[in-house]
């Protein structure tokens, strides 16, 4: 979607416009379901914060101020729900169980499966902020400058997380395969 | 293959193509929200006003104002109410206020009338 095009949406969604903001979820859904399921691993929960992302968005959409791009609002409130639903701890708990109970029968005969869990409990190891700057940076849907403004850290710290972060999953990858052969 | 793109996808891949339900859900969202906020409005006004009136009679009293003193000031007060329940009515409509009464006053007649059939029936 053109900037023009974005920033006309954006005026009838202020005004009210139930289309116009339909149009502005389905230009950015993919972005945002992404970014969400990369960092929490489960996609249905991640498309519940995405929703609940964007209800929030359409309710202080006056407040966005356009100096960056209407994704890079989206991601950031998004982000801040996962964390504060991550600290409640019950969804991190049930889906430690769910690995644990996978991990003897599927790690064994399915070897992309066993990189996905490897993956996925290296991410689980990292820092939030780590975390979230892999998800939004390792699939390219993000540069590093959009990543820093979604998280509100400097940019210097986001690459440094990128660095790590990625450093720590392919020793994860490797480790898989390994496992797998 | 251990690049990005294949470990992007390994952790999560993005919908290929925008989903007309999960747009249909954010904006059902949107909807019960907005719906929550206005009955926590209308909760949070009910509850000042009848705090206000329920504070107005004990201030009252604490600055000696005795109920026959207050007299005239209640009444001005009664007026007051009415004229503004009466504005409200004719600016907001009477819809939904007197469509309950009379939904109300129907049932209650309707039950009258059977009550008095039945009787009749057993007489």
């Amino acid at each position: 979607m053109e900037g023009g095009e974005e920033q006309r949406l954006i005026g009838l969604a202020r005004k009210g416009d139930m289309h116009a903001f339909g149009r502005l979820v389905d230009a950015h859904q993919a972005a945002v379901r992404a970014f969400l399921r990369r960092l929490d691993g489960n996609a249905a929960d991640a498309d519940d914060f995405s929703q609940d992302a964007f209800a929030r968005a359409w309710e202080v959409l006056d407040r966005y101020d356009g100096r960056s791009s209407l994704r890079t609002f989206i991601c950031g409130v998004a982000f801040q729900y996962w964390r504060r639903a991550r600290r409640a701890g019950a969804r991190r708990q049930a889906r430690e169980d769910a690995y644990a109970g996978l991990s003897d029968t599927e790690t064994q005969s399915d070897p992309r499966m066993a990189q996905r869990l490897a993956l996925r409990r290296a991410m689980e190891e990292l820092p939030e902020d780590q975390r979230a700057a892999l998800a939004l940076c390792l699939g390219q849907d993000f540069t590093h400058q959009e990543a820093a403004e979604v998280l509100n850290l400097p940019l210097g710290t986001v690459k440094s997380h990128i660095t790590r972060g990625r450093a720590r999953l392919q020793a994860a990858l490797g480790v898989a395969a390994e496992q797998g052969q | 293959m251990t690049d990005d793109l294949h470990m992007a996808e390994l952790l999560g891949e993005a919908p290929k193509t925008p989903d007309p339900g999960f747009r249909v859900d954010v904006l059902a969202r949107v909807a019960a929200r907005a719906r929550r906020r206005a009955a926590l409005d209308r909760a949070w006004k009910q509850i000042v006003m009848f705090t206000l009136i329920g504070v107005v009679f004990p201030i009252a009293q604490a600055f000696g104002l005795s109920w026959h003193a207050a007299q005239p000031v209640l009444l001005v007060g009664a007026v007051l109410g009415f004229a503004s329940l009466f504005a409200a009515l004719s600016i907001q409509g009477p819809r939904p206020l007197l469509a309950r009464s009379r939904a109300l006053l129907r049932a209650v007649s309707r039950a009258r009338q059977n009550d008095h059939h039945v009787t009749i029936m057993a007489a």
